[in-house]
């Protein structure tokens, strides 16, 4: 294939944001069409180099390309949309029925969200399954956290102060190995999903800053999660209706996503309601925070948001190069 | 969809009407393919119609996930793939209501532009 041609499909393919197997029947269709192009070009006797800037000029931009080829798959279904909204609706019924107290039902909703979520993320394409993903993230760095709790707080009073007795090593040794797993299970996931489009991870992280600012609220109050959901108290039921509302924002806000065609819509929904939710539940969780504290705020959650674009940036697109028909 | 550059005409006018012109001569040919169907607009217009090649693309693309169109990849000879599209039903009742409209149109048209006599 002509070195400028294969340039030109990479810029393509670099800004295309689609799922591999779309993007590889993208690119393969326009590659026939400048094998084509080129071909005939040449019949008409221009040079190899010739034809192929000749067939690059009349073909336009390779973003605006790009683009319109991304918008024209970008489109889910309402289905999607409604399968894509369900984790932040079951969320928000956790916490409008205040169910999310009871151990049994809340480990039940998220192995249903877990299983869920690493079936359709097998099937691969689905346009529903990343804000499934990012709920199915959560348990399993909480279970990681919760797990190593207290062979780390046995570990740090046995080395800084002597007392008690270290966790055995092979206790440790186990909980590391488990801990390890589950970060480099998410962090691959993450860095797959960034490297295919740094939106569909903020869309992820999209619920984190709102489960995060709850969980660091109720959490040094209560002691850690067991005791919450046994000894739970009132002044937790409070804020249940306004995290409820939050998730169902949430959950409005990844269905428009997913109906959404132009890309500046869908980032500006997904910064815009991802620092609107946080900014809301940090308000909400803490009290009156002031002027200066809510806009430090919304500037966490900004930069929260936008580390997938940074994590693209550094990582780049990382597809499979595949074998183009050559000219 | 874009056009190189403007050539006696609105380029918005032949961008509404893209959709129905791909679905035309695909639905004539049965089964056709983007650079068929880019050369085929270009000699039948005469020129006139000259679009920029890479945006006929997206717009197959977004008349199949509609359902309107069909894709299917096919081997070539010389073991290129090439994709061809096809209409769906669905399509093809679109295309023949835009065409009723489009002639009514046309006709409106034409009669309230005529120069009136006297």
């Amino acid at each position: 294939m002509q070195r400028h041609v294969a340039a030109y499909l990479d810029e393509v393919r670099n800004h295309l944001y689609l799922d591999p197997r779309t993007e590889r029947r993208v690119i393969n269709e326009l590659s026939t069409h400048f094998d084509e192009k080129v071909e005939d070009l040449r019949d008409q006797g221009l040079s190899e180099d010739e034809a192929a800037h000749s067939a690059l000029a009349s073909f336009g931009d390779a973003r605006n390309i790009a683009r319109l080829l991304y918008e024209a798959h970008s489109r889910g279904s309402w289905t999607d949309a409604l399968i894509g909204c369900q984790p932040h609706l079951i969320v928000a019924a956790l916490f409008a029925t205040h169910v999310w107290r009871m151990p049994l039902l809340l480990g039940s909703a998220f192995a249903a969200i877990v299983v869920i979520a690493l079936l359709a993320w097998r099937n691969g394409g689905v346009a529903w399954v990343y804000s499934w993903m990012g709920y199915a993230a959560l348990p399993l760095l909480l279970l990681a956290g919760y797990l190593s709790l207290d062979p780390l707080s046995r570990t740090v009073a046995f080395v800084f102060s002597g007392q008690g007795a270290p966790p055995p090593l092979w206790h440790v040794g186990l909980l590391g190995a488990l801990d390890l797993f589950i970060l480099w299970l998410v962090a691959a996931t993450a860095i797959a999903v960034a490297r295919r489009d740094w939106l569909l991870l903020s869309l992820m992280l999209l619920p984190i800053p709102v489960v995060g600012l709850w969980l660091v609220t109720v959490l040094p109050s209560a002691g850690i999660l067991g005791e919450v959901v046994r000894g739970f108290e009132a002044r937790f039921s409070r804020w249940d209706a306004s995290m409820g509302y939050l998730f169902v924002l949430l959950g409005a806000t990844t269905a428009l996503f997913v109906r959404l065609r132009q890309r500046s819509l869908k980032v500006l929904a997904v910064i815009v309601v991802g620092i609107v939710g946080g900014a809301l539940a940090a308000r909400t969780l803490w009290g009156g925070l002031g002027l200066f504290r809510t806009l430090a705020v919304a500037l966490c959650l900004f930069l929260f948001l936008t580390v997938p674009l940074l994590l693209r940036t550094v990582l780049g697109h990382g597809a499979q190069k595949d074998p183009l028909p050559s000219a | 969809m874009q056009m190189a550059e403007p050539r006696g005409y609105d380029s918005d006018l032949l961008r509404g009407n893209t959709d129905s012109l791909l679905m035309f001569l695909i639905n004539e040919h049965g089964q056709t393919y983007g650079y068929r169907l880019i050369k085929e607009i270009e000699e039948r217009s005469n020129g006139y119609f000259h679009f920029k090649e890479g945006t006929v693309y997206p717009a197959l693309r977004k008349l199949e996930n509609d359902g309107l169109l069909q894709g299917e990849w096919k081997k070539l000879p010389n073991g290129q793939e090439r994709r061809y599209y096809s209409i769906t039903d669905q399509g093809r009742r679109l295309l023949q209501e835009k065409l009723a409209m489009w002639q009514s149109f046309s006709i409106a048209m034409a009669q309230v532009m005529k120069p009136s006599e006297g």
